[in-house]
């Protein structure tokens, strides 16, 4: 079992004497995964779920938060109260005992046999100087878990494991498909009979029938050797038929996790709910209900605040975090352009702090009456809170926002949506 | 809210006769507010051409760019015109902003607005065909949905034939109305959309829909190997080598048979059938 505590990775993208911008690859994931299962991970490009494997198999060092590897129930239980309490002795003795990222020297080298990935493109991921044979070996030999000959045998072992047989093992990159450099990384992933394989997009570049063929092997696979996988993919038919559990990443944040049935068949959150009514299905003129996303997913360098998936939810309200530009936006749009000829030239409209927008030259009445006319259509103006009228300018008061967490519901999966706070206070 | 009519008067006194199509092009769009429609065909009164402009680009019409005063006259015109067109085209495509989207560069787009870009200059003249090879593969499942949305209303809108080329079956199934399945250079199956998904005759079309994972299936039966070596092809039938199956006579068939009138199967399996 693999655990991972508030998971933060920010990259730095300009570095100048004055702005040093983050792009927030992962913000904050907590994620368990058990011993023995299929974790699917979906999301779309861009929304960390790479990083996140390759962090979980300690390619990349989080710039927050912690990996736990070969803990049980119990450790995890532990380390999550002094996370609470924030007992730092106890977080120290944990993470020094359990951390991937604390090993050093022979418990790392232990440690890389147990984990292992297989990446995106086979055609990029071998290398393309080295025989079949050395690359299968490599991570053998730089563990110090085979050598020599052993290796070698092992090596003739695996390919024909994962269906390729011994005559490949002379063979160079080049002269093999797609499918068979798959295999192949396939193979140098499980040479160190590990416990965990990060499987990142093993399909995506390859044909319907040939990732049918590597699908079919990575379960045989798994059903043999009892293998924890974190399988990474866009693909939610992919994750729908591998996966145990699935989790839903968007910008960096994990929106919802749960049994596989349970999220793919009755999502709750509204991304997931709106990222499977998008996916095609094999069956024309289905009749079903389709929710299209408007825009784009966010910028990471500069993240929505509150939920960050409120500027394109269809069910966003007052609380998912509307920050005053949002709604100054969208005010200004209605002032200066849908209701010009009840404001004429000189209103003009600012924001004063975080939470308050001032407009002059306008009357309280009419503005509100224009909020409540449009609050269905624009949802931003749903974050207004107040509309007082001062001496010569009217002053707008809005929300204070929640930032969703993983909200756990009665059936066990977690959502990280406004909508479903209070369902979890009464289970 | 203003009624059409009542719009179409306004656009009229601003001064905006003459682009009703550009006009339409914006209303009809479903993924803005109504009233930012508003907004948008008032700021449409800036692109309006002025008399000479207008001349300047009726001569260059009948061909007489040639002449340098109605150069000089038109091609400011023309220019003008164009981005008035390329607007049209963007916005009814659901790009919002084009003022500024027109003067930006590709890579100042996202991949969902750039398909749709794309999308626009194919549709610029007019076209009787228009072919889209692969446009969703490099795009997320969410903008995939909004490009497939755009072209199923494409379709609606314009007389144009799509020929719409993809290697998923299941974006085929959300737009086509009949497909064609190809192997190794040669057209194995074609039929209306519900034909080859509920009653495909074609061994490689069967296994196509067999390997499209899904919760319910336990197993996927992917057919053994690859596509064969484009340079040295089987002789018959090229999918004969991989076919559960295949017969002697495969490598010699090479054959379209009609089963019905309108479902074409190149199979020996059917050669008795028809």
């Amino acid at each position: 079992m693999i655990a991972a505590f508030g998971i933060r990775k920010y990259f730095n993208v300009k570095q100048s004497m004055l702005s040093n911008l983050m792009l927030k690859a992962v913000d904050g994931v907590d994620l368990k995964i058990r011993k023995g299962e299929i974790f699917g991970l979906v999301g779309e490009s861009g929304s960390g779920k790479t990083t996140l494997g390759r962090i979980l198999v300690g390619l990349l060092e989080p710039t927050e938060g912690d990996v736990l590897f070969d803990v049980d129930e119990d450790v995890t239980s532990r380390y999550e109260n002094a996370l609470l309490k924030g007992d730092k002795e106890e977080l120290e003795a944990l993470s020094k005992k359990y951390s991937i990222f604390k090993k050093r020297g022979n418990n790392r080298k232990i440690l890389r046999r147990k984990m292992n990935i297989v990446f995106q493109d086979p055609y990029s991921s071998l290398d393309p100087r080295m025989r079949i044979i050395d690359i299968v070996k490599e991570p053998m030999i730089a563990t110090d878990y085979l050598k020599g000959e052993a290796a070698e045998k092992r090596v003739l072992d695996l390919l024909e494991e994962v269906g390729l047989g011994k005559s490949f093992a002379q063979r160079y990159p080049h002269e093999l498909s797609g499918g068979q450099r798959q295999r192949v990384a396939i193979a140098r992933a499980l040479a160190t009979e590990p416990e965990f394989v990060v499987l990142d997009e093993p399909t995506s570049a390859l044909d319907v029938s040939v990732q049918a063929q590597i699908l079919n092997l990575l379960k045989k696979l798994k059903q043999e050797r009892e293998l924890t996988m974190l399988l990474i993919t866009h693909n939610i038919a992919v994750v729908s038929y591998m996966a145990d559990r699935v989790g839903v990443m968007y910008a960096g944040k994990l929106m919802e996790v749960g049994d596989k049935i349970q999220v793919l068949k009755n999502p709750k959150h509204p991304y997931t709910v709106s990222l499977i009514s998008a996916v095609p299905q094999p069956k024309p003129r289905s009749i079903r209900q389709r929710i299209v996303l408007k825009g784009e997913p966010p910028n990471l360098i500069f993240l929505p605040r509150g939920c960050i998936f409120h500027p394109r939810c269809p069910f966003a309200f007052e609380e998912c975090g509307w920050s005053t530009d949002e709604i100054v936006d969208d005010l200004s749009y209605l002032i200066s352009s849908k209701y010009y000829e009840s404001f004429g030239e000189s209103v003009s409209i600012r924001t004063k702090d975080e939470n308050t927008i001032i407009i002059e030259n306008a009357k309280a009445e009419l503005i509100s009456e224009i909020v409540e006319k449009e609050k269905a259509n624009l949802k931003s103006l749903t974050a207004i809170k107040k509309i007082t009228q001062e001496v010569n300018y009217v002053e707008i008061k809005i929300h204070d926002f929640i930032t969703p967490e993983l909200y756990k519901l009665d059936d066990g999966r977690k959502v990280a949506c406004l909508l479903f706070r209070a369902e979890e206070k009464n289970a | 809210m203003k009624e059409k009519e009542v719009l179409y008067e306004y656009a009229l006194k601003a001064g905006l006769n003459g682009i009703e199509e550009q006009i339409f092009a914006i209303w009809n769009r479903e993924d803005i507010h109504e009233a930012k429609k508003e907004k948008m065909i008032i700021d449409l009164a800036k692109d309006k051409l002025g008399l000479f402009e207008r001349i300047g680009l009726k001569l260059a019409r009948k061909g007489m760019l040639k002449i340098p005063l109605i150069s000089r006259l038109a091609r400011r015109a023309l220019i003008k015109e164009g981005y008035r067109v390329a607007k049209e085209l963007l916005s009814s495509l659901g790009i919002p902003q084009v003022d500024s989207v027109v003067k930006m560069y590709p890579h100042e787009l996202s991949g969902g607005m750039r398909q749709r870009v794309v999308i626009a200059i194919a549709l610029a003249n007019n076209p009787d065909v228009v072919i889209l090879d692969e446009p969703t593969s490099a795009l997320d499942v969410t903008i995939q949905a909004q490009i497939l949305e755009l072209i199923r209303n494409l379709r609606k809108k314009t007389n144009a034939a799509f020929l719409f080329i993809s290697h998923d079956l299941s974006v085929l199934a959300e737009v086509s109305d009949r497909i064609a399945i190809m192997y190794a250079g040669k057209v194995m199956e074609v039929g209306r959309v519900e034909q080859i998904f509920e009653e495909p005759l074609h061994p490689y079309t069967k296994m196509l829909l067999d390997v499209i994972p899904t919760m319910e299936k336990d197993t996927l039966k992917p057919a053994k190997g690859t596509i064969p070596d484009a340079r040295y092809p089987p002789p018959g039938c090229p999918f004969a080598p991989r076919c559960p199956f295949a017969k002697e006579d495969c490598l010699k068939f090479d054959r379209e048979i009609a089963v019905t009138k309108d479902h074409i199967v190149s199979c020996i399996l059917y050669e008795n059938k028809k």
